[in-house]
């Protein structure tokens, strides 16, 4: 095939072939770069890191475990198989235990008491209603493994197992949740961490912060479950049947923030004891901000300084109207934190509502 | 020119194109990775789940352990309990089986148990609009330039907390079932509650006998209110309230309160060994380490004086 100037067609091909190649590889060449974000099997790596750290940490638990059986036998025969009710707190509060009625006599818990009937002879009566062996030492096991389990540098739930005594002396704990561990793209940024308790239904901030209501002081993350929300809304409400409104300025956090907030309190009270009177210690209880159901709150326009008695009076009859319990005494404002509230099963709402107060420690 | 050369020149664009494009791809390196979507959470691929259960073996008969304990101390009560000193019978009996209490704390921490039995004696009685009176037992405090000590009681979280104080050690902590530290008077006792705390008893022991140096306690306002001297307690209501120096007129006989003087009840503390001799390491706080320790059943008794 040849044209009249005796070019043939492939000659036209020929050029303009080159000259398609060129502006492709040209395009391709100046367009945007893809780049690589990992190497080789990265990903893979990440896995199997994951679970290293997963088998470490059941390692961890395994070797608790066996230190805190040695070391509740020991308490419990020091402890004279009782539980002191004064060392329950929020974190073991939930593990059950049984009660010496009888208390103790210097620093050993009573096991008999003899009284003297009518005729005066001594009558033996019992300190326990009933045995108290393999609730005690289950009790002292699982306050032991908390408090290792606390110190632990990975992410291990605490009250987490229900347990079986077997004679001889086996302790099995069954799991009740499992323990997570993020596979992470990048081990050099951190990850996400999710709070101990898995129950907080999340809310996103601008639920609050852009609300008809105006809950959240501004860039305060306002985070609540969903009962402790609709009572926040139930309190708003009266409040703003009274003329004022409420203005949240903390709720929910997590247990990496509450551990921020202790640690920032070290360098101003470095005795452990003294700073637990001003901050609640995450490592050795359950903080009600991290649970969801506990805000501090105040009046629009007012902090927590200039917010006056009666102030305070009035806040306090709104949000328990609504339902909170304040953290302080009734008609006190000089103890706790007047600006403190709880509800929905917190350990303070729950003594609050056995007691019949609207106000406790 | 034939077809066949046609179609080969017709080939190399869409061979250099080709080559572009398949250059232009990851795969080519042997790259090609999971791709994660932007959208999840940042920074994290998935989640490595597992289930921590265990289970933790020891060689110990726990119940054996404690029934024999409890047996044999059974044993001693029936046999002591109608002896004509009750006391002697059972340090006889803690002698012969070394059930003896040897322990290394400081002597001195006795004055706070003196304290805090007899205060929870008051707690306990089934008497209400009464007033429990009681002073500290003597005892010889050895090793000490001088023997002064304050009993410190706070509120603290629904409780009441007892520090045995020198100078500014702690030397013991117990704790009382009382959640709030009240006072009154003679005249307003029934009427009168007001909340105090602390509470500070100033003792110092002189041939042993524990003299009271002085008793106060802070109000809410911040006055400092003087408190009997001798220890006495209006228990009303399941209330208890220290009462204000000078205190003479609640012993006073007209119109008198019933007057109860503690301790009524007496006891004895026994330290039983393992029956099998078992040793677990442990951590104990009197000595603040971790070593291999006895197991000893520590208990007490209690009976009527």
């Amino acid at each position: 095939m040849i044209t009249k100037k005796g070019m043939g067609l492939e000659w036209y091909f020929l050029i303009i072939a080159p000259l398609i190649g060129l502006t492709v590889f040209l395009v391709g060449y100046l367009g945007e770069q893809k780049v690589i974000g990992n190497y080789i099997g990265e990903n893979s790596f990440n896995i199997i890191k994951s679970a290293n750290e997963a088998e470490t940490s059941l390692f961890f638990i395994d070797q608790s475990a066996k230190y805190s059986l040695q070391q509740a036998i020991y308490e419990l025969a020091q402890n004279g198989v009782s539980v002191s009710e004064f060392d329950v707190n929020e974190v073991n509060i939930n593990q059950p235990f049984a009660i010496n009625k009888c208390g103790k006599f210097k620093d050993a818990y009573v096991w008999y008491e003899l009284k003297k009937d009518s005729l005066n002879n001594y009558v033996q009566n019992e300190c326990f209603d009933k045995d108290p062996l393999i609730t005690n030492l289950v009790y002292f096991f699982n306050k032991n493994l908390n408090q290792y389990l606390t110190t632990s540098p990975y992410s291990i739930p605490i009250n987490n197992y229900e347990y079986e005594v077997k004679d001889n002396l086996e302790i099995i704990g069954k799991a009740k949740s499992p323990l997570a561990f993020d596979i992470l793209k990048d081990e050099s940024k951190p990850s996400i961490k999710k709070p101990v308790e898995a129950r907080i239904e999340q809310k996103k901030s601008e639920d609050f912060t852009y609300s008809a209501e105006r809950l959240c002081a501004k860039g305060v993350k306002c985070v609540l479950t969903e009962e402790a929300y609709n009572l926040l809304l139930e309190a708003q409400k009266i409040a703003k049947q009274k003329g004022k409104t409420l203005v949240v300025n903390s709720a929910y956090r997590s247990q990496d923030e509450q551990v921020a907030i202790w640690n920032r309190f070290a360098s101003t009270y470095p005795d452990a004891a003294e700073r637990r009177k001003r901050v609640c210690d995450p490592y050795n209880e359950k903080c009600p901000h991290t649970t969801g159901n506990a805000v501090d709150v105040a009046f629009e326009g007012k902090t927590t300084k200039t917010m006056t008695n009666l102030d305070w009076l009035n806040l306090h009859e709104i949000m328990y109207q609504a339902g909170w319990v304040r953290y302080g005494e009734e008609k006190r404002y000089d103890i706790g934190e007047p600006w403190h509230f709880e509800c929905c099963g917190t350990n303070r709402y729950a003594r609050a509502q056995a007691k019949g107060v609207t106000a406790i420690v | 020119m034939e077809a066949k050369d046609l179609i080969l020149l017709m080939l190399i664009p869409v061979i250099l194109v080709s080559l572009v494009i398949y250059t232009d791809n990851p795969s080519i390196t042997g790259a090609q990775t999971a791709q994660i979507s932007q959208s999840s959470q940042e920074n994290i691929i998935g989640t490595y789940s597992i289930i921590p259960s265990f289970k933790s073996k020891i060689d110990y008969n726990l119940k054996e352990e404690y029934s024999i304990v409890k047996e044999k101390l059974n044993q001693i009560i029936d046999d002591c309990k109608n002896t004509q000193d009750i006391e002697q019978c059972f340090k006889d009996y803690s002698n012969q089986l070394n059930w003896n209490c040897v322990e290394l704390k400081d002597e001195a921490v006795d004055i706070l148990y003196d304290f805090v039995d007899k205060f929870n004696q008051c707690l306990s009685l089934n008497e209400d609009g009464i007033v429990c009176r009681f002073s500290l037992d003597e005892r010889e405090i050895i090793n000490r330039p001088t023997a002064s000590f304050d009993i410190i009681l706070t509120n603290e979280n629904l409780k009441t907390k007892a520090e045995l104080k020198e100078g500014v050690n702690t030397l013991a902590t117990e704790y009382l079932n009382l959640e709030n530290l009240y006072y009154t008077n003679y005249d307003y006792r029934d009427s009168l509650n007001e909340r105090i705390n602390p509470v500070r008893i100033i003792i110092e022991y002189q041939n042993r006998k524990p003299i009271i140096k002085d008793v106060f306690a802070i109000d809410d306002s911040t006055n400092r209110i003087p408190l009997s001297r001798t220890f006495l307690l209006y228990k009303k209501e399941g209330n208890v309230k220290f009462v204000e120096a000078p205190g003479s007129s609640f012993e006073a006989p007209v119109p008198a309160n019933k007057i109860i003087d503690l301790p009524i009840t007496k006891g004895f503390k026994f330290c039983a060994k393992s029956p099998s001799n078992k040793q677990f390491y442990a951590y104990d706080k009197s000595d603040n380490t971790v070593k291999l320790r006895n197991i000893v059943y520590k208990f007490a008794v209690t009976y009527q004086k």
